[in-house]
């Protein structure tokens, strides 16, 4: 037998410093979760294909939303290889620790039909990158589950409550009603319950869904601008519903819609509150005051505006420093690197923003372990 | 001044391109109909590997809701969100405008020559395209 050319001289612990907040694995082929989806759903006739299916025709992204470049050579789709997953993660833009949203999952019309795809997707996530492909413990992942049904997604969450490596509850903002509505109440009362942080996150869907305040866009570029004006409408509903006082332990991500956009809204929630809140008494603090204690947001896609020192301002002024948590939304066309990204942050807060706000909220030590050999 | 040897004229047919490894960076060179460009394989807007994006056309807009396609093959469009650059001058096709370094190219016997102003280093040698 010949000798081992690799000496293991054991473990040390390096610093983290890239927590990234958003990022989309895909399973190899769609048998992977098919074979994991409940009947009467896994026999029935589906499209076979994640990839085409996961690109809906009425708004279409570049590349079909993938980096070309983030191809496995080996095949299959972006993010479905993990090893080539960490070169360009790990490796190339110096993550430590991934959160994983896997967007397999598109909101259909029957809840119980999602819900079962749901289901299927939280047991290959957990199956694979939560442990098969998670020796190093760098991933963390989001739960799917069916808003349109709320006893299911509840039951989904309780499925599911303790795993060591699910940290967030995803839901969908493309919905029939804002998310502080009564409805979806027993879905923010159990992630409460099992310190599970609601992650909302974008998944195109044909229909009625994709409406703007005004109809149905004619572009992806209209569309894709509007993820802001989307979520501002649940922020605005979780706060005017008084969730933040119904569960006081509740946190809500709102990832990949922005980040700038709060300051204008929050000035106005903060006039209104001050001039209206008789009519919504349960909510007794300044909307800003719940962002600031309940809300976080993702970075990418950052804001470019052509005079970095604006978006430097507007960072200090919409306390980036406590709200944002820095993504790259690999392996996503519109990626951001931190390399890149991260020159862009204030300084001050550059180290909050890439690391201490993720690390606080998902409960990530500061040290990681790495294994040394020569 | 630096001369790379990309390859015979045979092997970089239109439409296709080879990536070379130049000193410390890449340079992609590109057969635009029948016509070789080369290009630094870093886009100016945030670092991608601009010379691993597609090679394609581009829009013109033809009156309300009509739009047509045209430059098939002269474009460029990076991996990493998409900046459509003519591949001719490096130049992107829409504002605000960002250039990335162009180098000539020329043909000499039959071989793709590529010209920089570094010179080679032991090691650097062309290699296959990728993503082509």
């Amino acid at each position: 037998m010949a000798r081992s050319s690799h000496i293991d001289l054991g473990y040390t612990e390096v610093r983290v410093n890239v927590v990234d907040a958003d990022v989309h694995p895909a399973p190899r082929s769609f048998a992977e979760l098919r074979e994991r989806v409940p009947e009467p759903w896994r026999s029935r006739n589906w499209p076979d294909q994640v990839f085409d299916a996961v690109e809906t025709p009425t708004y279409v992204a570049p590349g079909k939303a993938q980096r070309r470049d983030a191809y496995p050579p080996s095949g299959g789709p972006p993010c479905s290889d993990p090893a080539f997953a960490e070169q360009q993660l790990f490796r190339d833009a110096g993550v430590d620790y991934a959160i994983l949203l896997p967007l397999t999952v598109r909101p259909v019309p029957n809840p119980e039909h999602e819900a079962a795809v749901c289901a299927a997707t939280n047991s290959w996530l957990a199956d694979t990158w939560l442990s098969a492909y998670n020796g190093h413990d760098r991933y963390r992942g989001a739960l799917r589950v069916c808003s349109g049904e709320p006893n299911l997604a509840v039951r989904e969450i309780e499925r599911w409550a303790g795993h060591p490596h699910f940290v967030e509850v995803m839901l969908v903002p493309y919905t029939r009603a804002p998310f502080g509505q009564p409805p979806y109440h027993p879905i923010l009362a159990a992630a409460a319950k099992n310190n599970l942080p609601i992650v909302v996150h974008v998944n195109r869907a044909a229909g009625m869904g994709l409406l703007t305040p005004v109809g149905f866009a004619s572009y992806f570029i209209e569309h894709h601008s509007l993820y802001s004006l989307l979520y501002a409408t649940h922020l605005t509903s979780l706060i005017f519903e008084g969730v933040f006082e119904k569960f006081p332990t509740l946190k809500v991500v709102f990832a990949e819609g922005g980040f700038s956009w709060i300051v204008p809204l929050l000035w106005r929630l903060d006039n209104l509150w001050a001039e209206l809140q008789s009519e919504t008494p349960l909510v007794r603090r300044r909307p800003s005051e719940y962002v600031h204690d309940h809300v976080r947001f993702t970075s990418q896609p950052i804001e470019e505006p052509s005079d970095a020192g604006r978006l430097q301002r507007v960072f200090e002024r919409a306390d980036a420093a406590n709200l944002l948590m820095f993504s790259t939304d690999y392996p996503h066309w519109d990626y951001d690197d931190p390399m890149h990204v991260a020159r862009q942050f204030p300084a001050e807060m550059r180290e909050r923003i890439l690391r201490d706000n993720a690390r606080a909220l998902y409960g990530l030590p500061g040290t990681r372990r790495v294994r040394e050999s020569a | 001044m630096g001369r790379y040897v990309v390859g015979r004229m045979s092997d970089l047919p239109p439409g296709s391109r080879r990536l070379i490894q130049v000193g410390r960076f890449e340079v992609g060179v590109f057969n635009v109909n029948g016509k070789y460009y080369a290009l630094n394989n870093r886009c100016p807007h945030a670092g991608g590997p601009l010379c691993l994006g597609e090679v394609t056309g581009t829009t013109e807009d033809a009156g309300a809701y009509r739009v047509v396609w045209v430059r098939q093959g002269e474009i460029v469009s990076c991996p990493w969100h998409a900046w459509e650059f003519d591949i001719a001058s490096g130049r992107t096709i829409t504002e605000p405008t960002k250039t990335v370094r162009t180098y000539p190219v020329s043909v000499e016997d039959g071989q793709v020559v590529l010209e920089t102003d570094t010179p080679p280093r032991a090691g650097d040698r062309s290699e296959q395209s990728r993503g082509a």
